[in-house]
């Protein structure tokens, strides 16, 4: 049952896409404060191959913070500073241009995703009902 | 952790609150650009600011945005000789608000500017939502 693993992979790239909404919405609403930095989460391919920026575990005493290999998608997103920022006088690194912009992105890759989704969902039902 | 796709909302929202309440300063400021003192010689009105700060919600773990404090500018009144006016001093001088519209006016464009950009954020998370809640009809 390999191929099923789609369903895990897209439910976790739409939570990636959700977190990086929230990130997004915090920038744009932070677009007028004095000293605040972009930021933007990690790329999805980072959270593809389980390589968590976090803690990891290195000794059986360790508390698992990072929920386990089973569970991936409920681990939380990293997120890092906007490496493209531009800082303004008031120290203030957004743009609202390039927000919107990842915005839409975020919208367009969750259309795909839940097309996607759909679309295997419609091949699995063929299956069972045997055409 | 709240529903990733909730968070937004609440985001915007707090966003469009904070860009209101900016608004709301700049009509004040724009409301009393000509407000001289009531008694002569008195002080007239004190332009007023606004700031803010990012503000982490411990609930959802997001960055929020909110109201850090309001402020008065303490940039000289400009002095106009009007010997008429009841707030004219002895010598007829009148001290008129530290108010410059165009600097106000610039204001008001960009906060403007930024309520746009969380009520769009707004309305694309709704799709996202919906675009999820479609995923049941098939």
């Amino acid at each position: 049952m390999s191929e099923l693993r789609l369903f895990g992979i897209a439910s976790q790239q739409a939570r990636w896409l959700g977190e990086r909404q929230t990130v997004i919405a915090s920038n744009v609403a932070n677009a007028s404060t004095p000293g605040y930095k972009a930021k933007d989460v990690m790329p999805f391919s980072s959270v593809l191959n389980g390589v968590q920026s976090g803690m990891r575990v290195t000794n059986s005493r360790h508390m698992n913070i990072s929920g386990g290999a089973g569970q991936a998608g409920t681990t939380a997103t990293a997120t890092r500073l906007d490496p493209t920022g531009k800082t303004s006088h008031s120290g203030n690194s957004v743009s609202i241009e390039r927000e919107l912009v990842k915005s839409g992105e975020v919208k367009g890759a969750y259309s795909l995703n839940t097309n996607v989704v759909k679309a295997f969902h419609r091949m699995l039902l063929m299956s069972v009902r045997g055409g | 952790m709240i529903d990733p796709l909730k968070a937004p909302g609440k985001i915007a929202t707090a966003g469009m609150s904070a860009q209101s309440a900016r608004l709301l300063v700049i009509s004040e400021n724009i409301a009393n650009a000509q407000s001289v003192g009531a008694t002569s010689g008195a002080d007239p009105y004190s332009r007023k600011t606004i700031s803010f700060k990012s503000e982490v919600d411990r609930l959802s773990g997001a960055t929020m945005v909110k109201v850090a404090q309001y402020g008065i500018d303490r940039s000289p009144f400009k002095v106009e000789q009007d010997p008429g006016n009841p707030a004219a001093d002895k010598d007829g001088n009148v001290k008129l608000p530290n108010v410059n519209l165009m600097v106000e006016m610039a204001d008001m464009r960009e906060a403007n500017r930024v309520y746009q950009a969380n009520l769009q954020v707004f309305r694309q998370t709704r799709e996202l939502v919906s675009m999820t809640i479609d995923l049941m009809r098939t």
